[in-house]
């Protein structure tokens, strides 16, 4: 058997050894065991699931929170030569949704949302074929502690049950003991019986840096972006200063950007990201919006202009660095009063009382409400005995975040190891001392900065050409005719 | 109020007749009512109908509010009224900026973006296929598009010794009729082998436009080429496949209910039918009539309306451009509204 996964592992999926945590998931699996895996990122959590497909009868079903995951899995897959693969969700029209049924004993793979195995004709298909494992991407999203708390995740226990309780896998990358305990319990898993693949969410190759500025922050990204060479991300929460940051790279810096958000058109968004991994673009300037499922091995540095919410948040954007192994900087600049911007958006992020008796009452909700608001008070009714006791419960949530988000005060005011705080979140200590570590101790950043630009000195830039080409130059290439 | 988009918006007014936040907020929203169709259409503001489904009102008072500050606008009653000034402001900026003129009609309102998407989907698959590269990260990840893609490029390969060329000679003929400046910016956009399209960031950047306006841009280059295949289909073979599986797949631009509606009116089911098959009220029929008369091209008027209701109506408007249903109810007893609305839409179209 472990000649097989080696042959797999090679052979398919053009890896010649294990990360961390990767054999001990596959193994688990492949014992029949139910699993919670919980790997730093960038790890590779995919290939948990994706290896034993090839050695299990029947279809691994992957629930998956958003569609562009999705569609970056799959694709993934396709590229890989796998041609079983599909992705069911509310993009698929009705006839394609009759073909999937259709066939539905043939995939190797189904990718798919909560709210699809809602439906009750996608579980009378799935209940029609074997599935070898029932894979929860981003099981976070289960957790009420957890800062993406999603409530149609929480269908899944019994949809699990509705498909004969297959072996189940959990896959998460940052998730506390509390998140942990909570998706096993609403997957309705075994604790006992559950094996916990657990590793550590330090990722050491990352320097934590968070720089005080008093009035000054532009400067001082302005400064890290011309000392830092490239690739890179800059986190914003606002899309409109993301915007204005990427035309300032390009037009007065001489960097090569591009802004990403909810705004930015689908195709434009793929774009981005091909342009961004073959090195025509040196920065993206995003929203929290860019980097899941995203995958690039070179990038040097993550830069956050504005507070994150949570750790969970903060360790999942830094960790789309160093995913080669090799050394960058996770920067956070912060600037007294940068939290305010947060505890607003806890206060919209959550159902209000207004809210809460419009729904209750099922009156007529406001049109500029956002849906996700709009579920989660439908959610926070359904489990209350009343009115007052859902808000009591949305004031608890209230609360959490604001303490995930005053842990985040505290990292970045301590004094004390950066590093040490952040595992602090995760009940973790840091394993060994690092010559490298964070701004807190004893960190040379002019001298470390150098290091990291030599990593990637070699790189081939190939820095997106800005002029307008003839279109006839543009499609005899295309269609080689010379 | 200096970017493209608040100009845009000023054009919605009108120095003689009032108009209201409501109205543009519902049309950039694309409210598919049987009253926004109408607004829409007597207002030509089809090229921004649905262009913005996630605005909110209070972006476009902000605009408004602007503007009256700047007197281009007066507040009236219920709306607001363009001043002499303010279109001659309007007037002047457009004079330099790119001002929609290729969307007439609902006829591919709701077609332009996936129309989009699958032409530069099909032009990555073929331009790699010539290369024999199989290994590449398509541009487009909607399943659908990508299904679509898949059946059009199989069936287009059946025939494989001209199939490529065909495509290949069908977009040299459609980017040579276009002006020089729009085929430049689309091939740009496309991804091929070894090239990624530029966004509409780098493109507008390069054009020295503003995002919204070079949208719009693009939106009109789109409509000019669905023009072309209109105009062409025998030399489009290809392309007009991939645009009729669009229209298909987006249900003309209807809803898909007014779309089912419509399938059975094709097939030869009178409106109690529908109803009674549907399980919906005859007035839902009665509405979906009208969505269909209005994002068609050409709608049968006749073949709805009995005679004598057709001939009276029609000859009212002619003696009263502006004769209101409310009129017409009087003088007609019973007058169905969507007998009326659908003489009245033949005769707007008809100005």
């Amino acid at each position: 058997m472990k000649q097989e996964i080696e042959d797999i592992l090679q052979n398919k999926f053009n890896h010649s050894s294990f990360r961390t945590g990767q054999e001990e998931a596959i193994q688990s699996i492949l014992a029949g065991n139910d699993s919670l895996v919980m790997l730093p990122t960038g790890v590779g959590k995919s290939l948990c699931y994706q290896l034993p497909a090839y050695l299990l009868d029947g279809t691994v079903l992957v629930v998956s929170p958003l569609l562009s995951l999705m569609q970056d899995q799959v694709e993934s897959l396709k590229k890989m030569g796998e041609k079983k693969v599909v992705a069911l969700n509310s993009e698929s029209s009705f006839s394609e949704r009759a073909d999937i049924f259709r066939k539905i004993n043939q995939y190797r793979f189904i990718y798919t949302s909560p709210e699809m195995l809602q439906n009750p004709r996608v579980i009378a298909a799935l209940k029609s074929i074997k599935i070898s494992i029932f894979v929860v991407d981003e099981a976070h999203c289960i957790s009420h502690w957890g800062t993406d708390f999603r409530p149609d995740y929480l269908v899944l226990a019994n949809i699990r049950r509705q498909l004969g309780e297959p072996n189940t896998m959990a896959l998460t990358a940052t998730a506390t003991k509390e998140v942990r305990d909570e998706i096993i319990q609403f997957l309705s898993l075994d604790k006992d019986r559950t094996h916990q693949i657990i590793q550590s969410v330090d990722r050491p190759e990352i320097k934590f840096v968070v720089e005080h500025s008093q009035g000054d922050k532009d400067q001082r990204l302005k400064n890290y972006l011309k000392q830092i060479k490239g690739p890179g991300i800059v986190y914003f929460m606002s899309k409109k200063l993301a915007d204005q940051w990427a035309k300032r790279m390009n037009e007065v810096m001489g960097i090569s950007a591009a802004s990403y958000h909810s705004d930015i058109e689908t195709d434009d968004k793929s774009k981005i990201q091909q342009q961004f991994l073959k090195n025509e673009l040196e920065v993206i300037c995003a929203t929290s919006a860019f980097g899941m499922g995203f995958d690039k091995k070179d990038i040097r540095f993550v830069i956050h202009y504005h507070l994150p919410a949570s750790a969970e948040m903060y360790l999942q954007e830094v960790g789309r660095a160093s995913r080669d192994g090799k050394e960058s900087l996770a920067i956070l600049l912060y600037q007294p009063g940068d939290e305010q911007i947060q505890w607003r958006f806890i206060e919209k992020s959550l159902p209000n009382q207004f809210l809460l008796e419009k729904v209750s009452h099922k009156e007529k909700i406001p049109l500029d409400v956002e849906e996700a608001l709009i579920k989660l008070a439908n959610y926070y009714l359904g489990i209350s005995s009343n009115l007052e006791a859902a808000g009591s419960l949305i004031v608890e949530r209230r609360e959490m975040k604001e303490k995930q988000l005053c842990f985040m005060l505290d990292y970045i005011h301590t004094k004390n190891c950066k590093r040490s705080k952040l595992l602090e979140y995760f009940n973790e200590e840091k394993s060994a001392d690092l010559e490298v570590c964070c701004s807190s101790c004893s960190f040379k950043e002019d001298e470390f900065i150098e290091r990291v630009n030599k990593i990637n000195s070699g790189r081939l830039k190939n820095k997106k050409s800005v002029q307008i080409k003839n279109w006839k130059v543009i499609f005899n290439s295309f269609y080689n005719k010379g | 109020m200096g970017d493209y988009f608040s100009y845009y918006l000023l054009t919605y007014f009108q120095t003689d007749k009032e108009v209201r936040i409501s109205q543009i907020l519902h049309t950039l929203r694309g409210k598919k009512t049987p009253s926004m169709y109408y607004l829409t259409e007597v207002n030509q503001w089809h090229h921004g109908f649905s262009i913005a489904k996630r605005i909110e009102e209070n972006d476009i008072k902000i605009i408004v509010e602007a503007a009256y500050q700047e007197k281009w606008l007066t507040k009236k009653e219920k709306g607001f009224l363009l001043t002499p000034l303010g279109k001659e402001t309007v007037e002047k900026y457009f004079e330099s900026h790119y001002y929609p003129e290729f969307i007439h009609s609902f006829n591919n309102i709701d077609v332009y973006e996936a129309f989009w998407e699958r032409l530069q989907l099909f032009s990555q698959v073929i331009s790699e296929y010539i290369y024999h590269n199989m290994k590449y990260t398509v541009v487009i990840k909607n399943p659908l598009h990508q299904e679509r893609i898949r059946l059009l490029f199989q069936a287009s390969l059946r025939n494989k010794a001209n199939a490529l060329k065909d495509w290949t000679t069908e977009q040299y003929f459609i980017f040579e009729k276009l002006p020089e400046e729009k085929a430049n910016l689309l091939a740009n956009s496309l991804t091929g082998h070894g090239v990624i399209g530029k966004t509409r960031n780098q493109l507008a950047d390069e054009f020295e436009m503003e995002k919204d306006e070079l949208n719009f841009y693009l939106r009109d280059s789109l409509a000019e080429i669905i023009q072309l295949i209109q105009k062409y289909p025998n030399d489009l073979v290809i392309t007009k496949k991939l645009l009729e599986n669009t229209q298909e797949d987006y249900y003309f631009s209807m809803s898909e209910s007014t779309y089912r509606t419509f399938e059975m009116l094709q097939s030869g089911k009178k409106i109690s039918e529908i109803a009674h098959f549907r399980r919906i009220k005859k007035n839902t029929v009665k509405e979906h009539l009208l969505e269909i008369a209005f994002v068609l091209d050409r709608f049968p008027t006749k073949a709805f309306v009995p005679k004598e209701i057709y001939g009276f109506l029609s000859k009212r408007f002619q003696e009263r451009p502006f004769y209101s249903y409310r009129e017409a109810v009087t003088d007609l007893e019973n007058l169905e509204f969507y007998h009326y609305r659908l003489v009245e839409l033949e005769r707007v179209r008809e100005d």
